[in-house]
């Protein structure tokens, strides 16, 4: 601009208040001095006429008797005295053809002069001189220069030195301004003006320390409190600077670190302005790269033209935004998907600039969704094959359905089973000891038969017709029930006494025989008795043939228990074939169990029996027994084979209630609602298979029954219910 | 009788211990006097009876399980009040003697298995008796 090369634009601020104050003091004071000038101009003017024209009355007079009378001198004398006066320059005077006396004054002195003065300030007038008898007549001329120039000098010193007053003071005005304003304007401001080009460099701290540093006690109010108004600004600049520094890092970080791509893209040439590292990363260029590309390059050929449309009509306003699913071409070369969403950055009726595109990379889904489609289409197909398959599997479960019903049934078998093989060793015993004792009554037998059968048949013949009584006596004798062992002890000490009084001579054999046949003799009998020494042989052959008749029945009633044992097992370990339920004595069930048992229980456990009359229940007998053998079991275990077992049946209502309570610790409260489960047990490993309380829950529901518990210390108790 | 030898039978089954007493009267004729008893509290008395009466009592035959007191508890008192008589046990379940604690604290001489073999049983108690 021209202004810039204008000397004034040039100066400081002071200079040009300093300059405007002199130019206003000039402005005040010229129409003044002109004023002033004219005034004197005219008042000078006025005291030169005025003495021009005296000197011409005085003249006239004066010289008029000189004239007349030649008299040089006297006119010399006027003249020079005349000369006196500064603005008289020279005086000729003179008569029509001479000159009378010519002084002109050069430089203060006075010289007779013959030539006309020069100057350009000098005033010409001639003037005669009349006769003062006689008016009209003329005597001489009087020539005068009059000389304006000390006048003039005199009206030009009085205006230089008022200019230069004035001038001068306007200077001091002047400095004093630029000084005064220099101190209290332009310090501050520069001050202001630094702190605020440190603020526009964003250096708030120098800004600061400028604006602190700066003393503005001197400076006007206004700029004082521009000042503080700048320092306020300054905070809250800094603090808008920190805020803006802190969101503008949330920015940068949001806008780095965000997991999908984010660009401004240029609306007009679909340039890329500023892109994130997700962007980069999912179409595979670095940032600089992609901002010499446009969008068309890295778009997939078929995808260009859709994107320019929405474009467009982002470009003319016709939509506020777009989005659509796009393929990116990699710069390695394969299809990227991307979900593109694009937001203007102008505002409505404004000119377009650029958009945010934000894009997310769904190749994944675009690719699964892709293999979803091809999934499907197989799948419909699978289906229908699957469909044909499951028609058939659904045969196959029911199939299996009907063995597995019955795998229960051999679960529960097997269950049993194993409940047999625990019971083995018992029931070992249980046989051994009727089996060893016909073994050794069989033994006896044998014996007696093969060594004295012969001398048996013969004892007839052969015995005294007394001893043969005595034979008789004692076999009748010992058809009597068997004596316990204290009788006999105390008859073996009566016929050791009786021996000893009558001094009579038998053998221990004899009389341990006699004793244990249990031959029932008082006193006197017995001493008759043995006053025969052949008894001993009746005694004998007695023995033998009671032996023989103990021993058979000793084989009879072993091989009774036996069979009781053999017939629990069988009915316990019979499987039923019918499928049907039956009536069924449970006392006798019961029993069963027991016999069963009988081995572990008969040496801690004593049972009590509470037997009502029930009548029959409806069940599966071969399955119930399973219930007694489980419960009594654990009542077993649990009281550790000693204690007492109550057995109670009776009837309730329609059904009959069995009832076992065992007296041993309980069971304890943490697991009393798992012992239905299968396979929970608290036995040691090969003591119990876990399965029989569930297995006793599946057999009582099949025939519609039911168990429950109760249990504390020293009283648990299993109920049964029935249906009959 | 005084100074006679006894032999006490003890089991719960009275008919073993008629079996027992037919083996053993007819091995040893009169020579020891046998005495039965159905558990282990009656042979305690019984020996206790006999020894009052001036007989030894050199054996003891007893079960292993009885109801009541059973046949550890009942050898070790036998041992402790007659030091001197010798046990021989007839059970059905012989493993549990061999792993019984007791076994020291009983003067034992013997074990026969249920059913028992007559020679076998016959043996040991000879044995029992001569050593």
């Amino acid at each position: 601009m021209s202004a810039k090369n204008s000397p004034i634009q040039k100066l400081s601020l002071a200079g040009r208040l300093s300059v405007m104050v002199f130019l206003l003091g000039l402005l005040v004071y010229i129409p003044s001095s002109i004023y002033g000038a004219y005034d004197s101009l005219i008042q000078t003017k006025n005291e030169l006429t005025e003495y021009k024209d005296t000197f011409e009355m005085r003249a006239r007079s004066a010289f008029e008797p000189a004239v007349w009378n030649y008299d040089i001198e006297t006119l010399r004398k006027i003249i020079n005295a005349e000369l006196g006066n500064e603005n008289l320059k020279s005086v000729k005077v003179s008569t029509d053809d001479s000159t009378l006396i010519w002084i002109t004054k050069i430089n203060k002195k006075l010289y007779d002069e013959t030539t006309e003065p020069k100057g350009i300030y000098l005033d010409k007038r001639i003037f005669p001189i009349h006769r003062i008898d006689e008016p009209s007549q003329i005597i001489g001329y009087v020539t005068v220069w009059f000389d304006n120039e000390p006048s003039r000098n005199k009206f030009v010193r009085m205006l230089v030195a008022d200019a230069l007053v004035v001038g001068g003071i306007l200077l001091v005005i002047s400095v004093a301004v630029n000084i005064s304003s220099y101190i209290k304007l332009v310090k501050p401001i520069e001050s202001v003006r630094k702190s605020m080009v440190e603020a526009g460099k964003s250096a708030l701290m120098h800004a600061r320390e400028k604006i602190e540093k700066a003393s503005f006690d001197k400076a006007f109010p206004e700029i004082k409190s521009m000042a503080a108004d700048l320092e306020f600004m300054l905070d809250e600049v800094e603090k808008a600077n920190r805020k803006v520094r802190e969101s503008e890092a949330q920015f940068k970080a949001i806008f780095e670190l965000a997991g999908v791509g984010v660009a401004q893209v240029d609306a007009v040439n679909n340039s890329y302005i500023i892109i994130n590292q997700r962007y980069c990363d999912i179409i595979g260029y670095t940032q600089e790269e992609i901002k010499g590309l446009s969008f068309e390059t890295i778009t997939c050929k078929d995808d260009v033209p859709v994107q320019l449309k929405h474009t467009e009509d982002l470009v003319e306003g016709k939509v506020r935004g777009f989005s659509f699913e796009k393929r990116y071409i990699h710069k390695d070369g394969r299809i990227v998907w991307a979900d593109l969403t694009a937001s203007p950055l102008w505002g409505p009726g404004e000119k377009p600039t650029s958009y945010i595109a934000v894009i997310q990379d769904i190749t994944a889904r675009k690719t699964a969704e892709e293999k979803l489609r091809k999934l499907n289409e197989e799948l419909e197909l699978k289906v229908l094959e699957r469909t044909q398959d499951l028609e058939n599997a659904n045969c196959e479960l029911e199939a299996a359905i009907e063995d597995l019903k019955t795998a229960q049934d051999r679960l529960i078998i097997s269950e049993k089973m194993a409940v047999l093989g625990q019971l083995v060793a018992g029931i070992a015993h249980e046989l051994n000891t009727p089996l060893g004792i016909i073994n050794s009554a069989g033994g006896t037998m044998e014996r007696i038969l093969k060594n004295e059968i012969n001398t048996v048949i013969g004892f007839r013949d052969q015995a005294s017709e007394e001893v043969f009584e005595t034979y008789l006596k004692l076999l009748r004798s010992c058809c009597n029930e068997e004596k316990d062992n204290a009788y006999k002890r105390n008859k073996r000490k009566m016929y050791y006494n009786i021996l000893e009084k009558s001094n009579t001579e038998i053998s221990d054999e004899v009389i341990e025989k006699l004793v244990d046949i249990g031959y029932d003799a008082d006193e006197e009998e017995f001493a008759e008795l043995v006053r025969n020494p052949e008894i001993s042989e009746a005694v004998k052959m007695a023995y033998s043939v009671i032996t023989l008749q103990k021993s058979a029945q000793m084989i009879k009633i072993s091989a009774e228990k036996a069979s009781k044992v053999i017939t629990a097992l069988k009915l316990y370990a019979h499987k039923d074939t019918s499928g049907e339920m039956v009536a069924h004595d449970v006392i006798k069930d019961i029993e069963l169990v027991l016999t069963l048992y009988y081995n572990q229980i008969k040496y801690g456990v004593e049972i009590f029996r509470n037997y009502e009359e029930v009548p029959p229940v409806i069940c599966y007998p071969d399955k119930l027994h399973q219930v007694w053998v489980n419960i009594i079991n654990n009542a077993l275990q649990a009281m550790d084979y000693k204690g007492r077992l109550i057995i109670r049946v009776s009837k309730n209502q329609d059904k009959v209630l069995v009832s076992i309570t065992d007296n041993g610790p309980g069971i304890p409260e943490h697991i009393r609602h798992r012992i239905f489960e299968p396979f929970f047990t608290t036995k040691k490993l090969g003591e119990g298979t876990g399965l029989g309380l569930d297995i006793v829950k599946r057999i009582l529901e099949e025939i519609n029954g039911s168990i429950e518990f109760e249990s504390k210390p020293g009283e648990t108790t299993f109920k049964v219910w029935l249906r009959t | 009788m005084p100074g006679r030898n006894a032999i006490v039978c003890v089991d719960d089954d009275d008919m073993i211990l008629v079996a027992l007493k037919q083996e053993l009267v007819e091995h040893f004729k009169g020579n020891y006097l046998i005495e039965t008893a159905i558990s282990a509290r009656e042979a305690l008395s019984i020996m206790d009876e006999l020894s009052e009466e001036g007989l030894r009592i050199p054996l003891v035959i007893s079960d292993w399980l009885m109801p009541g007191m059973n046949g550890d508890e009942f050898l070790i008192k036998v041992n402790e009040k007659y030091p001197n008589t010798r046990a021989i046990v007839v059970t059905g379940y012989a493993d549990m003697i061999t792993v019984s604690k007791t076994r020291n604290k009983i003067n034992l001489r013997g074990v026969v298995t249920k059913p028992w073999d007559k020679n076998e049983l016959l043996k040991k108690v000879e044995t029992s008796l001569k050593y």
